[in-house]
């Protein structure tokens, strides 16, 4: 494994402007506020987070499929937020993207084999005569069939088409992959398969994932290493094992608490947080999480000043309270 | 799919029998006689008014009438005119219909062709300065009624400026020798104000149709893995979300085919544009049953094809519709 991480990103920043105009008051909303971590080759990260913390435009960001407001992304030696779109075009074949809903992730007019192929043709990946061979590889390596090629998406079942999607994705032979929720709409059962299928082709292909989830259920089983996130800020940063058994920050323990079998889960009563995370136009002054932390020492610091992430172990969290011998 | 067609086809032709006989009733209904016109223009004597009923058949049994008159639609025959006797229904129609088609063509192609891109435009840049704008110049457009606009046109481009001509197709005083190219020139020249005016008043609705079907489909995720595979621009746009946005034109293209040819009552008159339009307010007003029957049938007829392409097309594009 090469010392340099194969992604860098540092004080990334995504703000959307909306209103404006006839509309009265422009609205800035405030996804992401200064994230910053690095994946190695072969590596699984989880970003994890309810919805509005911010993890999904994380995800499209540092592919640019949305631009950033600023920060960095350094890709294989090269700074993905600095280059042309043209240029850009080019990288796309080392970062592909599997998506949640699979009902939305294939073009319903586009037969399971033109979209997989799609992608070898504008890169030039195979020369045309193999074309087909190789969406027929593609298919049985997501565990399709090759005749499966022929048919329209409407035709799979959502499991079977989040394989398309990934089928489609490995098309243009990616390091890095971010999977985002890529198995939140589907049934548990299924679930696993699909997890289980982005092990096998990490362990076969070497890949790099960002692996986006929700709660940590799901990430116990793929990721190495997970970050929690909250209204655009990291809470907590750690290796998977080490933030399932000793949570540090508050927002992280009421996570894991709602895993439904864990241990956390079965040693100390289930943590429910009160209200909803406060609007993404409205972030607090101090600690984003003050206004719903449980912690027995908040107090005016909290929500005056914004605690930093700082090492705590083999943790770094954010909070001003956090120790390391709590769990 | 074959079972599928034949059926579409046989309700297109069961509804198209219905609404011929509610058009037969109707007319027959409705108050006015179709003779009053021309009494009231000459001196027309009782016995002569008889003769000229029984010629038209409007002295027998309305069942009588009607089933003279399905004997003859049923072999094309669509009866005789009398504000133009002695001139055969079809023939009158049959006439009429190029010019109507020519003029309503040209509107639809700029319609499908420059507001579907407007639409795509103002999507891909929705909020932003461009979109508002071509919001309000269009909805503008469509609050304007056809014949006012048709009015003020004339008044700019040919009583003010002499730029365009007024009215007619062609310029009567345009030998029928002269070359092919004046002759176009002078076609296209009496064509633009119509093409405008309804070009100006239909424009908005295409624009906002595919303007809405193409933000719906830009939100999907297909749609960003097209960008992330690396595609240009232009390839995502018109390969992946426009081919998934068109649906909905397609339908609207089926509502508006019958405007190719019934064109536009108003502005065919005003521009006295020899069209099926025009055609249609001459037999209003001189209340030929049979001409005003004969309209409303070709405009039935061609409402039901409209929508049967519109249906066939949604069959031919439309994997998921093929499954069903």
């Amino acid at each position: 494994m090469s010392t340099e991480p194969l992604l860098e990103v540092q004080d990334l920043v995504k703000h959307y402007q909306s209103g404006g105009w006839l509309s009265g008051t422009r609205q800035t909303t405030y996804a992401v506020n200064g994230v910053s971590f690095s994946i190695n080759a072969g590596e699984t990260l989880a970003l994890v987070g309810e919805s509005g913390s911010g993890k999904t435009t994380v995800g499209r960001t540092i592919l640019r499929l949305q631009e950033p407001t600023s920060g960095s992304a350094r890709f294989l030696g090269t700074d993905l937020f600095d280059m042309p779109r043209s240029a850009l075009r080019k990288l796309r074949r080392r970062m592909q993207i599997i998506f949640q809903d699979p009902y939305s992730t294939l073009d319903p007019r586009m037969t399971v084999g033109s979209s997989v192929a799609e992608g070898l043709e504008i890169h030039r990946i195979v020369p045309r005569a193999d074309i087909t061979s190789r969406v027929h590889a593609l298919l049985e390596e997501v565990g399709l069939d090759p005749d499966d090629a022929k048919k329209y998406p409407h035709e799979f079942s959502g499991g079977q088409r989040q394989r398309i999607g990934i089928a489609r994705a490995l098309a243009v032979e990616p390091h890095f992959l971010v999977c985002d929720e890529p198995v939140s709409a589907l049934d548990v059962s299924v679930q696993a398969q699909i997890l289980n299928l982005l092990l096998d082709l990490q362990r076969d292909r070497g890949l790099t994932y960002l692996f986006i989830a929700h709660d940590l259920a799901v990430v116990r089983h793929i990721a190495h290493r997970t970050i929690v996130m909250y209204l655009g800020y990291i809470v907590e940063e750690g290796t998977t094992d080490l933030l399932l058994t000793t949570p540090r920050h508050p927002y992280t323990q009421a996570l894991l608490s709602a895993v439904p079998d864990s241990e956390a889960a079965q040693v100390a009563d289930r943590i429910i947080l009160p209200g909803d995370p406060p609007s993404p136009s409205a972030i607090p002054h101090g600690c984003p999480f003050a206004s719903r932390c449980f912690h027995p020492e908040k107090d005016q610091r909290c929500r005056s000043e914004r605690p930093v992430l700082r090492t705590l172990g083999q943790s770094q969290v954010a909070c001003h309270y956090a120790t390391e011998e709590e769990a | 799919m074959i079972r599928w067609l034949l059926r579409r086809l046989a309700q297109a032709v069961a509804t198209f029998l219905v609404v011929t006989l509610l058009l037969f009733l109707l007319m027959r209904v409705a108050p006015g006689d179709p003779l009053a016109r021309l009494v009231d223009q000459r001196r027309v004597s009782p016995e002569e008014l008889s003769l000229l009923r029984a010629r038209f058949g409007l002295d027998q049994p309305i069942g009588q009438q009607l089933g003279q008159f399905l004997q003859g639609v049923s072999s094309g025959d669509l009866g005789v005119s009398i504000a133009h006797y002695p001139d055969q229904v079809s023939t009158l129609l049959w006439t009429r219909l190029g010019p109507s088609v020519l003029l309503g063509g040209t509107v639809l192609l700029i319609n499908f062709t420059l507001g579907v891109w407007l639409g795509v435009f103002q999507a891909e840049r929705r909020g932003s300065r461009w979109d508002r704008w071509l919001t309000r110049l269009s909805l503008t457009g469509y609050s304007v009624p056809s014949f006012w606009l048709a009015l003020i046109l004339v008044a700019i481009f040919s009583l003010h400026w002499h730029w365009l001509p007024a009215t007619q197709m062609t310029d009567p005083l345009l030998s029928g020798s002269a070359p092919l190219a004046t002759k176009a020139i002078d076609l296209v020249r009496h064509l633009i104000l119509p093409v405008l005016t309804l070009s100006l008043v239909s424009l908005a609705s295409a624009m906002r149709y595919q303007r809405t079907a193409m933000l719906e489909v830009l939100r999907l995720d297909f749609v960003r893995a097209a960008a992330a595979r690396g595609l240009t621009p232009g390839q995502v746009r018109w390969r992946h979300a426009w081919r998934n946005a068109l649906f909905p034109m397609l339908t609207l293209l089926g509502l508006w085919i019958p405007f190719l040819v019934t064109g536009s009552v108003f502005v065919e008159a005003i521009f006295n544009w020899p069209g099926i339009g025009a055609l249609a307010a001459e037999a209003i007003l001189g209340r030929d049953y049979p001409l005003l029957q004969g309209t409303a049938m070709l405009a039935a007829a061609v409402v039901l094809l409209g929508n049967l392409l519109a249906d066939v097309g949604h069959l031919l594009l439309d994997p998921r519709v093929r499954a069903t």
